[in-house]
């Protein structure tokens, strides 16, 4: 063996810590730059740590987690001067990672660090106050010390991946996902709630900035997503329960019951003839009527009969042999239940469109030429109700003047609206008007804007052309009110900001352009598969910036609006980011877990069952055990490290690892026990 | 009726019921009250005999939780061959409750046990006599008519029986246990419902913070952390009681206030939803300590917030047992 290999073996050895003997801390003060280093002294701060019990050494650097920084951490753990670490610097979310590499790198096990947050906890939050801050930033120091002090290590448990996925909303984010899915080879199962997939996407008439027609784009793919053997397509069905954990989910779908037998279904359509109920469409959105007995759309996919029970009389017409030959009709169907075993899960639930109702002074729902900008996608569809020859609702006949009126509902820091902005209004307003102005050239379009966002790709040339090239007026104000002038006509007051002068516009048509909002069952979703929501309502990534389309949970993802408002492009890059990231962990094959999970202490436990019910993943049941007779047992796997049934269980029975009670406790008494 | 022929009668109603169980074999063995050796006692007895019968008593000093007996940290009541002796135990509704609230907490097996059902009618406070009594000896109390007859050294008093009372017990809507089909034998309750309206409570929840404070502080500064509350308590079955762990020491060992408080205040805190209400904590303490005020705070939050009380329903989850994301939040306060 050659010399540099003798040194690289005795390197790789493991440093045994068995967690008996001293504690030798090592305490690591970051100057992070200025962030820091320009707030306290960090010198000060070394000399402070170096007063601590069991502190072996106390150093100082520019930045610990440069390759510099780290060599010096592990020189001192290499050669046996300490065996417990201490970086007091950043925030763990970003950097805990890095040191337990450098641990586990040079040897020690990777769990006997602790990181003590002394920039955000104190030199940013305390930039004003250097002496707090420097009062803080010991405290700090002195908890992370004294819980370091008990440290154990602990063992990384890994567990299989099952290689399928679950991906709930089949609207154009969710397809591509799981498009992108099986055609790696994962199993997808793609649940969607209404009777077919396609989601919003399928209610646009052309999309902007290229103005492609959307189904020509859509369809194409709904077919794919239909006839890929690995997607397990599972419309008009809904999530009811999600258990288990990353890589081995356990998810119900329930299968709401058609009354039509989907199969049998051929889909010829003859029962819609005879159906004798008429109630309004969804999917345009009340502008025209369906039968009890319907499909979406012409081209929804699967393109199968499901009756609306809530409307249909039962009168058994559709089910006599003349009108549905293949006797498909099942009036008495039941839900059906299925469960399925998946790794990874997607969310791609979408959006719903701000009900501008509230907004009383635009008079949507009073006045019946108010309408919004997902109806006026509907009028100017040509498989819309109009045939794509929009008219205004109150008398049928095609309006001469237009006004938009962008940010209904969105960065509102007033009234009851959202704060964010909707990211696709601006365009979407822009592309009707165009729509519209190419039907109509001598109509008078007008959007009232508070600014144009044409932040994409082509998307400020596509604007700069509607105003040039289309004649449309841009009129930056807000506008006050509206009431009904005579024939139904609307009549605008705003003031136009960059003339600062107030105007009145009578137009025939008034189109509120809507923003996006989180689906409003997005709470239900949330807590049923477990992930957190941002202030805005939409399912939230795990980080803003660097993990965009993750979760907190591992194992699940979020893609397209679900996430927050976007449009058709980056819904789909972040769906296909959406599915490349479930694939990557599937394709390890097995994930590594925190070992941060329950442990019972089977001489304290008394098996009174407290914690049972407390838990809410289900983790824990009552065994009899042959030496102790009744007591908790904990499902490792199943278990989150909530600490739920630590705080409950009187006899302190349940520790947690990584923050036992003794740990808390130490890190509350400062180590002065 | 008046006191003393009550007791008679529930007397013979236990005297009856446990010749019954043992002749017919229902049981192995009878758990039930004999005369104290001293006055204003009584003691715990087994029998096994249809003989032994007549050992059995009742009168308004048996103020142990008779419970406890069952509980994992006494003994098991067992025969030679190690099984486990099925158990007729006399019962009052407050033991009634902390069988079922033990069964609810998996450590005991209900079918294992007969409950005979008594109609308590209350047990006398002792320190509320040793307050009038004072540092006198007293030989003999007995229960006259509706009075209590104390005799001693030089002594002769007659007390009103119904001031004399467990204040506990005048609150009491649970005097017989709930009925169990099948396990209970004599008197118990059907279904009971508890209207409790807390008046006891009224003039304690009207005080400030800091009167609360001070009142608590009064009440708990002569503890000497002697243990007899925990001893007694049918609910104190833990293996290693916090206040006796040392990995790590939750608190001091002393008697300093701010560690007599700390003790109450954690066993309070694992008491709540627990507690059956039968006062044996008070009964038992020698420094004449009455912990009934934080018992039924406790008692009276868990019945409001959760509409719960301990020890009714075999199949009712205690509120510190269930995980419900619709619980109220309104003590979350935010600060202005
Ligand atoms: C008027 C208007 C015009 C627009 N025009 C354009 C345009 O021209 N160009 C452009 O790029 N963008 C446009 N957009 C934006 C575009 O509509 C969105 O980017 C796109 O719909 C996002 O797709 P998605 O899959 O994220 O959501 P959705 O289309 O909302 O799909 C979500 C799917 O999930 C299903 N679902 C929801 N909840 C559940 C559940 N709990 N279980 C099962 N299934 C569920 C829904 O039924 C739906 O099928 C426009 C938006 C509006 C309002
Ligand atoms: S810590 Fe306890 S309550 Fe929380 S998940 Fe684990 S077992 Fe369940
Ligand atoms: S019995 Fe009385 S003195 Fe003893 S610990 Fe309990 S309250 Fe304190």
């Amino acid at each position: 063996m050659t010399e540099a290999k003798k040194e690289l073996e005795k390197v790789k050895k493991e440093i045994v810590v068995t967690g008996n003997e001293k504690p030798q801390v090592g305490v690591y003060v970051c100057d992070c730059g200025i962030n820091i280093a320009g707030v306290v002294s960090v010198p000060d701060l070394v000399k402070y740590a170096e007063t601590l019990p069991d502190v072996a050494v106390a150093r100082e650097y520019k930045f610990f987690c440069s390759d510099t920084g780290q060599n010096i951490i592990k020189e001192d753990i290499q050669s046996g001067l300490i065996n417990r670490v201490v970086v007091a610097a950043c925030s763990p979310r970003m950097h805990e990672p890095t040191f337990r590499l450098v641990c586990k790198e040079a040897g020690l096990n990777q769990f006997l660090f602790e990181q003590a947050n002394i920039r955000e906890h104190s030199t940013w939050v305390h930039m004003k106050d250097p002496e707090g801050a420097f009062e803080a930033a010991k405290d700090l120091i002195k908890m992370s010390v004294a819980k370091a002090r008990e440290l154990k290590p602990l063992e990384v448990k890994t567990v299989s991946i099952e290689p399928a996925c679950l991906i709930i909303g089949g609207g154009i984010a969710g397809m591509n996902s799981a498009l992108d899915l099986a055609t790696e080879g994962y199993k997808v199962y793609l649940v969607e709630r209404t009777p077919t997939i396609g989601g919003h996407m399928a209610q646009l008439d052309k999309t902007f900035p290229t103005m492609d027609c959307s189904a020509c784009i859509l369809t194409p793919r709904m077919v794919d997503v239909a006839r890929n053997e690995n997607i397990e397509l599972l419309t008009y069905s809904e999530v009811v329960e999600v258990t288990g954990y990353v890589g081995n989910f356990e998810a119900t779908i329930m299968k709401k019951p058609h009354y039509v037998d989907q199969e049998a279904c051929t889909g010829c359509g003859v029962c819609v003839d005879y159906c004798p109920v008429v109630t309004g469409n969804e999917f345009d959105l009340g502008l025209a009527t369906r039968k009890a007995i319907y499909i979406p759309f012409p081209q929804a996919v699967p393109g199968k009969y499901t009756i609306d029970m809530d409307n249909c009389i039962k009168c058994g017409i559709c089910a006599r042999e003349d009108v549905c030959e293949p006797d498909a009709i099942r009036y008495d169907e039941e839900p059906e239940y299925m469960k399925v075993k998946v790794g990874t899960i997607i969310i791609a639930t979408g959006w719903d469109l701000y009900d501008p109702t509230g907004l009383k002074q635009y008079g949507y729902g009073r006045y019946p030429n108010v309408i919004d900008g997902l109806q006026m996608e509907r009028l100017l569809s040509s498989t819309g109700p109009l045939d794509g020859k929009p008219t205004r609702p109150s008398d049928l006949k095609a309006p001469h003047s237009i006004a938009f009126l962008q940010c209904v509902g969105s960065r509102n820091f007033r009234e009851g609206g959202n704060q964010y902005c909707s990211r696709v209004c601006c365009m979407y307003a822009t592309k009707q008007a165009r729509q519209y102005k190419e039907k109509h050239p001598d109509a008078d379009v007008y959007i009232f804007y508070m600014d144009v966002r044409a932040f994409g790709k082509g998307y400020e040339e596509f604007y700069e052309s509607a105003g040039k090239n289309y004649g449309i007026n841009y009129i930056r104000g807000r506008i006050a009110e509206v009431s009904e002038g005579e024939d139904h006509s609307i009549i605008i007051r705003a003031e136009d900001t960059l003339l600062q002068e107030p105007m009145e516009l009578k137009v025939d048509m008034f189109v509120l352009s809507c923003g996006l909002e989180s689906r409003s069952d997005a709470g239900e979703v949330a807590s049923l598969v477990r992930v957190q929501r941002s202030s805005d309502g939409f399912f939230m990534e795990a980080h803003p910036k660097l993990r965009p389309v993750d979760t907190l949970t591992e194992g699940i993802f979020i893609a397209g609006v679900a996430q927050g408002p976007k449009d058709i492009p980056d819904s789909v890059a972040q769906a296909k980011g959406a599915a490349s990231s479930a694939a990557t962990l599937m394709a390890k094959g097995e994930v590594e877990m925190e070992p941060f999970f329950a442990v019972v202490r089977p001489d304290r436990c008394i098996g009174c069952g407290m914690c049972v019910e407390n838990c809410t993943y289900g983790a824990i049941e009552l065994i009899d055990d042959r030496h102790f007779g009744k007591i908790a047992s904990i499902n490792q796997a199943l278990c989150k490290g909530c600490g739920a049934c630590s705080g409950n269980c009187r006899c302190s029975a349940i520790d947690i690892f990584g923050f036992t009670g003794e740990q808390i406790f130490s890190i509350i008494m400062g180590g002065e026990l | 009726m008046v006191i003393e022929d009550q007791n008679k009668d529930i007397e013979q109603l236990i005297r009856d019921l446990a010749r019954k169980l043992l002749k017919e074999k229902e049981v192995d063995v009878i758990l039930g009250y004999t005369k104290g050796t001293i006055p204003l006692t009584s003691l715990p007895i087994v029998i096994d005999k249809v003989e032994d019968v007549d050992k059995l008593i009742w009168n308004n000093l048996c103020y142990i939780n008779l419970a406890k007996y069952l509980v994992p940290r006494i003994p098991t009541l067992m025969n030679e061959e190690g099984q486990k002796l099925k158990v007729g135990i006399v019962s009052k509704g407050c033991i009634g409750r902390a069988l079922i609230h033990l069964s609810v907490e998996h450590q005991i097996d209900l079918e294992n046990i007969k409950i005979i059902g008594i109609p308590c009618n209350g047990i006398i406070n002792r320190k509320k006599i040793e307050d009038e009594i004072g540092e006198r000896e007293i030989f003999e109390i007995s229960v006259s008519g509706d009075n209590i007859i104390i005799k001693g050294e030089d002594l002769e008093q007659t007390l009103p029986f119904n001031e004399y009372l467990n204040d506990l017990c005048k609150t009491c809507q649970v005097k017989s246990p709930p009925s169990i089909e099948n396990i209970c034998v004599g008197e118990c309750l059907e279904n009971p419902v508890i209207e409790d309206d807390f008046s006891d409570m009224t003039e304690f929840d009207s005080k400030t913070p800091e009167e609360k404070w001070e009142y608590i502080k009064n009440l708990l500064d002569t503890c000497t952390r002697c243990y007899a509350c925990r001893e007694v308590c049918p609910m104190c079955y833990c293996n290693l009681c916090f206040v006796d762990q040392n990995q790590p020491v939750w608190f001091g060992k002393t008697t300093a206030y701010s560690d007599i408080f700390t003790f109450h205040l954690i066993r309070a805190m694992h008491m709540a939803g627990r507690c059956v209400g039968c006062g044996a904590c008070s009964s038992v303490c020698p420094m004449g300590i009455d912990l009934n005020l934080i018992n039924r705070s406790l008692e009276k939050i868990a019945k409001e917030r959760f509409n719960f009380t301990s020890g009714i329903d075999p199949e009712a989850l205690p509120p510190m047992m269930a995980f419900d994301m619709e619980d109220d939040q309104e003590f979350m306060m935010e600060e202005d």
